[in-house]
């Protein structure tokens, strides 16, 4: 029956303006020449290290598992444009094969911060009162504790599968979606819409999920892309620890760490991988600025 | 301000008893044991060396007698290096460790809000530009990637800089300036953003009107606010430099406390990590309250309380 009141039915009022404010959004992203250079750049290396691996195998016969011993690290050349490692595995297969890696491990860990944080804060904001102040202190502690070192704990717990290592960074790494969402739904839920909502009968959990977090989704967009990088990182640091990724399997962290074990000889095994690695992140951050500025309301000047 | 500040540390007992918790129980639950990690030991030895470390009781009862100990200061035995106690350990890593956060730290502050400023009060022109793309680069730049090239240019080319060691002060500067950068990019960021939002104020108009000369309305009027969103941001910084400083040590081969925790996380070491991780815990959570307290101080408007 709800379906009758359409004049007064949130949702709907939402997705009009929020696709206005998307499509505004998204035309302030295409002006920004940076931020869209910078997405291309992640597109294109997102389909460079999907597709490369396997390409280049179909192409010169070999991947990033293929050794060549007697080959041994050769420099830079036309047939191995990154150069090969210690045990003459193609180096571009193996940055590009790492890339994948990073790239997952940090999209679906920011995805596993953003649910978490998301719902916590959501909650926590929407019941308020006693429940609102213990699971914020909650948030105040965990944010007191030294991050890396729960991470690296948690991954000699749970042990080091590439799963496990970005539900232990997601696990860790919501407490600022949490902060954010709940902020906002502290004053959304005081809006009329909320008021509507529960006076036609929808219950506590109809109105967080279906009305108040649809309303935080741009900041929560925001604070994805800005985790992201992040938690890239956060691998990268692990998998040069020797915590992160396993070998053969490559990963940027492992492939930096064993470019800086021998970078005076074969200086190409660090500056490659070190380079791309930096050059994602930089893309990473420049996207993320470009978003956050096209989300923001008060950049709308 | 005084009683105030006893407050504030009253009330952390509460938070740190559940650190104490959390943490011994997050360590005490993995699986495996100190002891398992090496060859296979012989029943006697283990159940002896058990019962040297208490790990044949209950845990309930392990947990009252680690609580105690620690009131009185004393954080255990490492089982790793036996010879060794826990607090003995962190009296020698922890100091390295510290100087190099504290390195790190006095250098982001310095670039960050000097490139902040500049682009501030420079804004939307070449210098606001230069400095803020150079603080995203140095945002985007790992530690582990910065570090190693820094050996490679400024060491192991040029011949400046020792590239690995501890001892005098040449030691300290690569590590520091590693550690530093990536914060001195978020620092210069948040700097900017706080000068541009106390520039547009009446106060500063009015400053103006009065002739108060360019520098002292930067320094004397906008610079006790902008800096507010830089100070909050300090907790923060100050915890993650710490905890990343492991991989500064690794890369510099510094002796701090970081490769320690790495090994101890993975030998089941239960003391010398609780022993970290509490020291580590109990330290952001004094550096929190005088980053507040601080931050009272600087704008008024704040109720610390």
């Amino acid at each position: 029956m709800k379906c009758i009141q359409v004049g007064l039915r949130s949702d709907e009022i939402d997705s009009r303006a929020g696709s206005s404010l998307w499509e505004d959004a998204w035309k302030r992203l295409q002006k920004n020449k940076l931020a869209w250079m910078s997405g291309l750049f992640l597109v294109l290396l997102g389909i460079g290290c999907c597709f490369g691996p396997a390409f280049l195998q179909v192409v010169w016969g070999y991947d990033d598992h293929t050794q060549n011993l007697a080959y041994g690290p050769q420099p830079p050349s036309l047939e191995h444009p990154f150069g090969t490692d210690f045990y003459g595995r193609d180096l571009l297969a193996r940055v590009l094969s790492g890339a994948r890696v990073s790239l997952s491990v940090g999209l679906l860990a920011a995805f596993v911060a953003a649910l978490i944080g998301t719902i916590y804060g959501a909650v926590s904001g929407y019941f308020g009162g006693v429940v609102d102040s213990l699971m914020m202190r909650i948030v105040d502690i965990l944010y007191a504790l030294p991050y890396m070192f729960l991470v690296i704990i948690l991954v000699t717990i749970l042990g080091k599968s590439l799963v496990l290592l970005f539900l232990a960074l997601g696990a860790v790494g919501w407490l600022l979606t949490a902060r954010v969402v709940r902020g906002q739904v502290l004053s959304l839920k005081e809006q009329d819409f909320v008021l509507a909502a529960r006076s036609l009968g929808t219950t506590n959990r109809g109105i967080i999920f279906e009305h108040l977090i649809p309303n935080t989704l741009s900041s929560v967009i925001v604070t994805f892309t800005l985790t992201v990088p992040s938690m890239i990182l956060q691998e990268a640091f692990l998998s040069f620890l020797g915590l992160g990724v396993q070998p053969p399997q490559p990963s940027l962290g492992s492939l930096i760490n064993d470019g800086a074990n021998q970078m005076l000889v074969f200086w190409w095994t660090l500056v490659f991988p070190g380079g791309i690695m930096a050059t994602m992140l930089f893309a990473l951050n420049f996207l993320g600025d470009g978003i956050r500025d096209a989300l923001d309301p008060r950049m709308k000047t | 301000m005084i009683r105030l500040l006893l407050r504030r540390l009253l009330e952390l007992v509460p938070t740190v008893l559940v650190i104490v918790v959390a943490s011994f129980a997050l360590v005490r639950l993995a699986p495996g044991s100190p002891f398992s990690s090496e060859k296979e030991i012989p029943a006697e030895i283990r159940q002896k060396l058990e019962a040297k470390y208490g790990f044949d009781k209950p845990l309930p009862e392990q947990f009252v007698r680690y609580l105690g100990n620690l009131l009185k200061g004393d954080l255990g035995l490492s089982t790793k290096y036996p010879q060794r106690t826990v607090n003995e350990i962190i009296a020698n890593g922890f100091p390295v460790s510290l100087t190099l956060a504290a390195v790190a730290l006095l250098w982001s502050l310095l670039v960050g809000i000097t490139a902040g400023i500049i682009g501030a009060i420079r804004q939307n022109t070449v210098w606001d530009y230069t400095a803020m793309t150079a603080a995203l680069v140095g945002i985007s730049v790992p530690s582990f990637v910065l570090g190693p090239l820094l050996v490679l240019v400024v060491s192991l080319r040029l011949h400046m800089l020792p590239p690995a060691g501890w001892g005098d002060w040449h030691h300290v500067i690569l590590p520091g300036l590693t550690l530093g950068t990536i914060y001195a990019g978020s620092i210069a960021r948040l700097m900017r953003g706080g000068m541009l939002d106390v520039v547009r104020s009446d106060f500063i108009r009015t400053a103006r009107a009065k002739g108060v000369a360019e520098w002292t309305i930067v320094w004397r009027h906008m610079f006790p606010t902008a800096i507010l969103p830089v100070v909050s941001y300090l907790g923060p910084a100050i915890a993650s430099m710490l905890t990343g400083s492991v991989v500064v040590e690794k890369i510099f081969n510094v002796p701090g406390i970081g490769p320690y925790f790495v090994d101890a996380a993975f030998n089941r070491d239960y003391f010398l990590v609780m022993g970290i991780v509490l020291l580590y815990a109990f330290f952001l959570l004094l550096l929190n309250l005088v980053v507040d307290v601080l931050y009272g101080f600087l704008d008024p408007r704040v109720d610390v309380s």
